[in-house]
């Protein structure tokens, strides 16, 4: 047994090297692959503690897409960061924000983006996004938080068995010594993109549906909120525009909007709803149903820098810049 | 219930942690401990590779040379790795192995005849009774009541709602075996009921088998077992080449077939063509990569399992693909089905009932559906010429056994018998017979002779690898068995190596293993 053992020990030895090699060369290069494989640069910004805008803006690609930092620091004379992330529910939110809090300080003003799904989490399959694989090994929070095999975060480099082109694509870069561009600027990434309903119309087809709110997921979000509250982060809670096209695709659209506004009076923090204002009739705002392109997100930054300068005028120390 | 909704069920909830387990459960009994792990217990999966590990290290340092210690690890290792599928069922498992230890012991103590039978015919009542209930209820009562609707009859058949226990057909017909083998006295009743518990319950065998036999299995189990160092290895060997099987070739494979699959009126003839290659391959590299894994980790307790595959896709006939195709199955048919009712010993139309009786059975042991009928049906329609002409054990050895390639002919006959099986796996995957009429019907016709619109280029480049390790394997008990002899040692671990870097980076998304329906 003794010798089957040494024989093992030599044969792994450099499959181990292998792993670490990979694992190494992996999280130094990805960041190289621009935005082929998700937002990668900010992840890079997250977990390498960059991020130290006094203004943070937290959701879903609604915020993602939506609101441009660059108008809000014009409008504010503060730094403004978007951690938007596609497809977040409010329990992708909070680990995201929690990530967030471990390498960077808090902000002093929290945006959160509230969507119709936001609460829904119990039908939401968490998929470990290639951009996350650099920062989980040994990151134990992002076990439990996907709970995959824990041997995928303590041995380094299994994270990436599969990722066949996201490993060619990375090393390729990483010999060539090459940086793809990436557009997104403090997190923010718009489209160019036209409107386009037909994947609205698609889901349409299957009937209005009624979401699901998981209580839970609420009561830990507004755990977090007042957290935060204690720790003297402004807060402020919106829910972006939809166009007017897809309003009929959720049953109780008008009790979630009412929830977050109760949500937003129990805890003391402005809710701004935006779903019934002008911009949600207008279709050349949007590339779809639920998305605002480069013009509307341009507007709906002024709509949110208006509203952020009206409601923490007295609480946050604007520097209107001139340019 | 969709067959293939199966898969996704266990493959959704395959995501436990086994280590996690040892890390966070500082308390709980045995059934909290497999109930957290689930259904996680995948020949593919990490939670197995850990189980195993654990039990190899204790197995052969703490009980080495105390065959009583090692036999009742293994059965508890065995208890706990099905109490992972679904621990309800384990109560099955344990009661069908009391009920055939006891009946076993009944028929061979009893002087009389009759009650020899009775305790034969109550053992066989039984554990046909569980496989009728659990696994063909609902199929009869749909048919019935679907039979006197034809007839003008309306009638409200109640259907069970519950799930096939994982291994009920395999443990059976274990259990089935032993006590025909005792009650025609080609064997002793097994006094220790360790030992005849792990017989019917090894973990490497006891979900999707190779079904073994008394005879085989139970000598082993009472013999005394040393470390081998070169067995280990060999077992590892065989493990690796298993899991390359299924992880790389049936995983990728059962992508794109199901894709395939699933619409197939979007596809040209050709496309389905290929989604049909794809399952065929499918359906080889997941059963023989399973039987592979499980010999191989057999062989890790010292203890060798029947052969189940013999490179299938390589015989110049029907015959003799079946001779080479889940060989325990077949074998364990021709044994307790097809020689009691007469075999090859009567005339030719004997010869072809029982084949067709033998096949149908087969095809209806693999689930209660009649595509699975059909494709047995099919299987014996192929078969029958070489029955009359009596040619069916013609090709006995291997193709071109001392060449490096085959003749034309030879060639010729292994393409013609790889496309009669691919037609036949069509029935056997399609999720009903209008679902596969719907792929033939769109497969054969001018179509077919058109460019097809799926073509995974890397895919068949592994395919074409994979086939070719396997032609040059073909002479051993699997595929790199000699690959033992390559030196030096670096070119050998190179070899390894190489086939690691392949399951790394081809590993597909944890389908389950079909058989495991069974």
């Amino acid at each position: 047994m003794k010798k089957l053992f040494k024989q093992l020990i030599l044969f792994i030895v450099p499959i181990l090297i292998f792993l670490f090699g990979l694992d190494y060369l992996m999280s130094r290069y990805l960041k190289n692959t621009g935005e082929v494989f998700g937002n990668v640069t900010s992840q890079y910004d997250l977990y390498e503690g960059r991020i130290h805008e006094p203004i943070v803006i937290l959701g879903s690609s609604r915020a993602e897409v939506h609101i441009d930092p660059n108008v809000i620091k014009k409008g504010t004379g503060l730094d403004c960061y978007n951690l938007g992330w596609s497809a977040a529910e409010s329990e992708l939110l909070m680990y995201r924000f929690n990530e967030y809090c471990k390498y960077n300080p808090l902000p002093k003003l929290l945006v959160v983006n509230l969507d119709m799904t936001t609460f829904n989490t119990q039908q939401v399959e968490r998929i470990m996004r290639d951009e996350q694989l650099p920062f989980n090994l040994y990151n134990f929070e992002a076990f439990h938080f996907y709970d995959k095999n824990i041997l995928y975060y303590l041995i380094p480099g299994i994270r990436y068995s599969e990722k066949r082109f996201l490993i060619y694509q990375t090393l390729l870069l990483g010999i060539k010594n090459q940086q793809l561009e990436t557009k997104r600027y403090n997190g923010f990434i718009s489209s160019d993109a036209t409107w386009d309903d037909t994947q609205l119309k698609k889901i349409l087809q299957s009937g209005p549906r009624t979401v699901v709110i998981d209580s839970s997921a609420i009561k830990s979000f507004c755990s977090t909120l007042k957290y935060l509250q204690e720790k003297n982060v402004q807060l402020m809670l919106y829910y972006a525009p939809e166009q007017k096209a897809s309003f009929p695709l959720y049953k109780n659209r008008e009790e979630i909007l009412a929830l977050y506004q109760q949500i937003a009076q129990q805890l003391q923090i402005p809710f701004i709803n935006y779903a019934q204002g002008d911009i949600v009739l207008h279709k050349e705002y949007f590339y779809n149903a639920y998305h605002l392109n480069r013009t509307g997100a341009d507007m709906f930054s002024h709509m949110i820098l208006n509203d952020i300068l009206q409601l923490f005028k007295n609480k946050l120390s604007f520097r209107k810049q001139t340019n | 219930m969709l067959r293939y909704q199966f898969y996704q069920q266990i493959s959704l909830i395959n995501q436990g942690g086994f280590l996690y387990l040892f890390f966070s459960t500082s308390s709980g009994n045995f059934f909290n401990i497999a109930a957290r792990i689930q259904q996680s217990m995948l020949f593919n999966s990490w939670n197995f590779f850990i189980f195993l590990i654990i039990i190899y290290i204790i197995y052969w340092s703490i009980s080495n040379k105390r065959l009583k210690a090692q036999n009742s690890l293994l059965l508890i290792a065995s208890y706990f790795f099905y109490a992972c599928w679904d621990w309800r069922f384990l109560f099955l498992l344990v009661f069908s192995t009391f009920l055939d230890y006891i009946t076993g012991l009944k028929i061979e103590q009893s002087t009389q005849k009759s009650s020899k039978k009775f305790w034969f015919w109550l053992s066989i009542g039984i554990n046909l009774g569980f496989l009728g209930v659990f696994k063909y209820y609902n199929f009869f009562a749909e048919n019935f009541a679907q039979l006197l609707t034809s007839f003008g009859l309306k009638v409200n058949v109640q259907l069970l709602n519950i799930v096939l226990p994982v291994g009920i057909s395999f443990y059976t017909f274990h259990g089935l075996s032993y006590v025909i083998d005792i009650y025609k006295e080609k064997i002793r009743a097994e006094k220790n009921v360790v030992n005849y518990a792990l017989f019917v319950s090894f973990f490497p065998l006891l979900v999707a088998g190779p079904i073994e036999r008394a005879t085989h299995l139970l000598p082993q189990i009472k013999a005394p077992r040393q470390f081998d160092y070169a067995k280990m290895v060999d077992g590892l060997r065989q493990i690796l080449w298993g899991l390359f099987k299924k992880v790389v070739i049936a995983d990728n494979c059962a992508e794109i077939a199901n894709q395939i699959f699933t619409n197939p009126g979007q596809y040209n003839g050709s496309t389905l063509l290929l989604g049909a290659v794809f399952f065929t391959f499918q359906i080889y590299g997941d059963f023989s990569g399973y039987s592979d894994i499980a010999l191989g980790t057999a062989r890790l307790f010292g203890i060798e399992l029947l052969k189940n595959f013999n490179f299938p896709y390589f015989s110049r006939d029907i015959a003799e693909f079946w001779r080479r195709w889940h060989i325990s199955l077949s074998s364990w048919f021709k044994d307790y089905l097809y020689i009691p009712l007469g075999g090859s010993s009567g005339g030719t139309w004997m010869r072809i009932r029982n084949t067709f009786i033998i096949f149908l059975v087969s095809g209806f042991w693999h689930g209660a559906n009649w595509t699975f009928i059909i494709w047995g049906g099919l299987n014996a329609l192929f078969i029958i010429p070489s029955v009359i002409a009596k040619s069916n054990r013609k090709n006995m050895g291997i193709v071109a056994e001392h060449r490096l390639f085959p003749n034309i002919k030879e060639t010729l006959q292994v393409i013609s018998t790889f496309l009669l099986t691919v037609f036949c796996w069509i029935f056997f995957r399609a999720e009903s017979l209008s679902h596969a009429i719907i792929y033939i019907k769109s497969m054969l016709n001018r179509s077919l002779f058109s460019f097809p619109s799926i073509l995974p280029i890397p895919l068949i480049v592994l395919l074409c690898i994979f086939v070719g390790i396997e032609w040059l394997g073909r002479r051993g008990n699997y595929a790199i068995e000699k690959i033992d002899v390559v030196r030096p040692r670096l070119a050998r671990w190179s070899f390894y190596y190489f086939i690691l870097l392949i399951v790394f980076l081809f590993v597909s998304k944890g389908e389950t293993f079909i058989y495991f329906q069974f």
